[in-house]
């Protein structure tokens, strides 16, 4: 039984389907990739995944648990956590805050326990946040405000928030958009890094490159519907999927600029 | 029956003030983005100036500086002295908006709305000034007849008022939706930047909206001089109705706002008449009728709530207590100086500190609702006097005792109240307290059956083995030891919010502020934080409570009313909001507080107040952090100027 199954999940606004029928399986320890066409529906699934959208039918489970009636932060909770496209970081909290307010699991008496005694019962959550920062090379900027970084900083701030409490499975909402190449191709090799250390990953994004490279498998999304899936290189050949989104010649381009990184992550690996 | 219908239909007079309010705060919201609390005030000037026209032929004016009053012979007739008062509204509206609201333009609702708090302040302390507080009734200037409905005498002047606001609502809400200047002004409020590239100019569109709502709020100010009479004061109470004819027109549909206007007046009067037959339970008998305007912004809020427009953020950078730990250096002195004046202080100086002790922690609740959550609450006093009340009640438990059930009960009940504001933010949060500490205020402080003793609560000094702590004890009036108390439990606040500070719980606070969607993403309950936020602001304020009702030992509910609130906010803002810096400044600066006796030699007066309201506006438009952000603001200009000096040496 894969990590997180969704069966069927559909969610409407008044007639239009954004996802139409979508059944993904994202397997443990796996980095499984979604891609489609802009306004396909990608971040509305992430949204309904995580509690931001509710469904209008299908069902969700994770981790053998149905997510239905579950909030944002009840699932976060079970260890599914997730990136925003638009960042969304905590901007008057320093970079380390951004992440201890991720990882803390506040229980029912710790409003008394934080007031009384401040600081107590932190340093276990203290290490998970400098693994999250250290893995995203944020160390030296961790007392900084998010907003005096650059963009590509603040791309991973957002990343390794959402490792912070250490998830079992965190969805990706576009993490390198925005980022130049070497950037990007930097992020790919990390996200590879973190599935050896125990974690699956859900990734969307635009850079083909990045998506054909590092993912173990890949769906594709189109108009709210899955039209195919399968590994990389499966669906790099797939017709429908040329016409619906690689079609024009520079995503053939990008294709095969992907194959080149391929290689160089197979030999890393 | 019909008797229910002859008191609905009394009610419509003042139900019109309320729609004729709601229709100004409409055109003022979508002509600048504010939400406008000195709409009470817009009304107040051209009335009183029109009011003094007609009684003495004196023109007064609401200025500083220059004389206020000019004799101009005997008294007018309607036309030129209505047409005076107008003109004099609008010059003030006009100044107002050139040097406050235009700058504020981007600026957080909140920080505007906060503003006009300001102006209203400042409007009433310059006509107290110019032609005193009292209330003043004009010739009759619509038809007074009286006439007969079902046996009963009807003054019909009120149908006619309601005729009045009809026709204006109406031709308002035709002249938007068929005007060019109309649809301008539309286009302006949904897109600013899409109007300034088709050509239109929003600050000029703002300023001619700030005009005609003067126009509406001042016709109709002084035709209800010549009903209720007209006071410095009295116009500001039709804000809380007023907002909530405009919450149920959705801050949109003027026609809207003006039957929810005139029907709130209805259901107002209505309770009246329930409270005479003796309908209401003897505990409600204060202000029943207050209920009804709080029901409908509830009720809105509940209903349709997420939908009703609203910018998002709140408190502007720069306004946010400092992520740096508490500077050890400044605070040491400051509480070492206290215990001196303590210790060797005169009466009056121990009594003003007091005052800034007891103030300071009141905003220290402020703090945690605003600093940490990011909402701007006006119910912060109101639950101050809950728990002073309370203490009072439960006096015969004993003095730990006794204060500890009233704090823990304050809590509850400010959480509880808390809840169905949980789902708004913002400008509309500030509304909701507001309505709130208006109910508070009106229902249950003016209820002899709330406050007990015949309307005069009483604690007995507080005692603890065998020792009087209470402000009477030994000679010296206010005594030492209840000083220390209150100091102690004025830093205890202190601690706890530097402690929540550093914190987990602080930090939830802060992701919630900053962002509820990642906070929920991150595993933050979003809600369950912000009641946590509202409890620890209600204890703290219940705190501040309790030390107000052993400070007074006899009581009423005097200095706990939402105006009174309203000054309070305004003060902390001055000092600073968000920051215990900031309270305690405020605290200082509060009416009979340090500041008062250092300068002024103790008292509160009417240019105090004035000082107040301009200062409040200074501040929210020069310097966002007040002054506890002051020192920071300095080296931030500081620095830049330095930087700026090194480039141009380094282009040089």
């Amino acid at each position: 039984m894969a990590l997180l199954e969704s069966r069927g999940l559909t969610v409407s606004y008044g007639g239009l389907h954004a996802n139409d029928q979508v059944d993904i399986d994202i397997t443990e320890g796996k980095l499984v990739g979604l891609i489609g066409p802009n306004g396909a529906g990608k971040t509305t699934f992430i949204d309904a995944i995580t509690g931001f959208t509710p469904l209008s039918a299908g069902t969700v489970t994770f981790d053998g648990v149905d997510l239905e009636g579950k909030s944002p932060d009840e699932r976060a909770h079970l260890g599914l956590t997730r990136t925003f496209q638009s960042l969304e970081l905590f901007e008057d909290l320093t970079v380390r805050d951004n992440l201890m307010a991720a990882a803390e699991k506040a229980r029912w008496n710790s409003f008394i326990t934080d007031i009384l005694m401040p600081g107590r019962g932190e340093r276990a959550y203290q290490q998970q946040v400098d693994e999250a920062l250290d893995a995203l090379d944020l160390a030296e900027y961790a007392d900084r405000l998010p907003s005096d970084m650059s963009h590509g900083q603040r791309k991973l701030i957002g990343v390794a928030r959402a490792l912070a409490a250490r998830p079992k499975l965190v969805l990706l909402d576009e993490p390198a958009a925005g980022l130049d190449t070497q950037e990007s191709q930097k992020l790919g090799f990390k996200l590879r890094e973190f599935l050896s250390s125990g974690m699956s990953l859900f990734l969307i994004d635009h850079d083909m490159g990045l998506v054909l490279n590092v993912c173990d498998y890949i769906y594709v999304l189109d108009f709210g519907r899955i039209i195919a899936h399968g590994t990389p290189a499966e669906v790099r050949k797939d017709p429908t999927v040329i016409a619906a989104y690689l079609g024009e010649s520079a995503g053939e381009a990008q294709a095969s600029a992907g194959t080149a990184l391929n290689i160089a992550t197979e030999e890393q690996s | 029956m019909s008797v229910w219908l002859v008191f609905a239909l009394l009610g419509v007079g003042t139900g019109s003030l309320y729609a004729a309010f709601a229709i100004a705060i409409i055109i003022v919201y979508r002509g600048s983005g504010v939400v406008n609390f000195a709409v009470g005030a817009m009304a107040m000037i051209p009335a009183i100036v029109y009011a003094e026209l007609r009684a003495t032929g004196d023109l007064v004016l609401p200025v500083v500086v220059i004389p206020d009053r000019y004799d101009l012979g005997s008294p007018w007739g309607f036309w030129p002295a209505s047409i005076a008062g107008l003109l004099v509204g609008m010059v003030f509206t006009l100044v107002a908006e050139r040097l406050v609201f235009r700058r504020l333009r981007g600026a957080p609702a909140v920080t505007c709305l906060v503003a006009t708090v300001g102006l209203t302040v400042v409007a009433q302390g310059l006509m107290v000034r110019a032609a005193g507080a009292g209330t003043r009734r004009t010739p009759a200037i619509l038809p007074d007849d009286v006439i007969d409905v079902f046996g009963r005498s009807f003054p019909v002047d009120r149908l006619w008022i309601t005729g009045v606001v009809l026709v204006l609502g109406g031709g308002i809400a035709a002249g938007y939706r068929r005007t060019r200047f109309g649809i301008a002004t539309r286009a302006a409020f949904l897109n600013e930047k899409g109007a300034i590239l088709l050509g239109l100019d929003p600050r000029r569109l703002g300023q001619i909206n700030w005009l005609i709502a003067t126009l509406v709020a001042g016709t109709t100010g002084i035709l209800a001089s010549s009903l209720g009479g007209v006071s410095p004061f009295n116009y500001s109470l039709y804000v809380v109705p007023a907002l909530a004819a405009v919450l149920a027109a959705r801050l949109q549909s003027v026609m809207v706002a003006v039957l929810a206007g005139v029907g709130i007046g209805m259901f107002e009067a209505v309770t009246v008449h329930m409270v005479a037959k003796g309908h209401v339970p003897n505990l409600l008998q204060g202000g029943f009728s207050s209920l009804v305007p709080f029901a409908v912004i509830v009720v809105m809020l509940i209903v349709g709530g997420r939908t009703l427009p609203d910018r998002s953020f709140v408190v502007a950078p720069g306004q946010r207590p400092p992520a740096a730990p508490p500077r050890w250096w400044v605070w040491w002195p400051v509480i070492a100086v206290m215990c001196i004046m303590i210790a060797i202080g005169s009466s009056p100086l121990r009594f003003a500190l007091l005052q800034t002790l007891f103030v300071s922690t009141l905003l220290m609740s402020v703090v945690v609702v605003t600093g940490f959550i990011g909402q701007v609450s006006l119910a912060q006093l109101s639950f101050a006097g809950f728990a002073a009340f309370m203490l009072s009640r439960f006096d015969g438990l004993g003095f730990p005792l006794a204060p500890i059930m009233a704090i823990l009960l304050t809590t509850v009940v400010g959480t509880l109240v808390s809840i169905p504001a949980l789902r708004v933010r913002g400008v509309l949060f500030a509304i909701v307290s507001f309505s709130v500490a208006v109910v508070f205020d009106e229902v249950l402080y003016r209820s002899p059956t709330f406050v007990g003793n015949g309307g005069l609560a009483r604690v007995a000094e507080p005692r603890l083995f065998g020792v009087d702590l209470g402000i009477y004890a030994g000679d010296d009036f206010p005594s030492r030891r209840f000083a220390f108390l209150a100091l102690v439990c004025c830093v205890g606040c202190g601690l706890v919010l530097v402690g929540l500070r550093r914190s987990g719980l602080g930090r939830r606070m802060f992701a919630v502020n900053s962002n509820e969607r990642a906070a929920a993403a991150s595993g933050i309950d979003v809600p369950g934080t912000k009641v946590t936020a509202a409890m620890l602001a209600s204890a703290i304020a219940a705190v501040a409570g309790v030390m107000f009702a052993y400070k007074a030992v006899d009581f009423t509910g005097a200095g706990l009313s939402a105006q009174d609130g309203l000054q309070l906010l305004a003060l902390a803002y001055i000092g600073g909001i968000g920051s215990i810096g900031g309270a305690v400044i405020a605290g200082c600066l509060a009416p009979s507080a340090l500041a008062g006796y250092l300068l002024t030699g103790g008292g509160s007066s009417i240019e105090q107040y004035l000082v107040t309201g301009l200062a409040l506006i200074i501040v929210t438009v020069a310097v966002p952090g007040g002054l506890a952000g002051l020192p920071d603001l300095l080296r931030r200009m500081g620095q830049q100027r330095r930087s700026g000096s090194l480039s141009t040496t380094a282009d040089g």
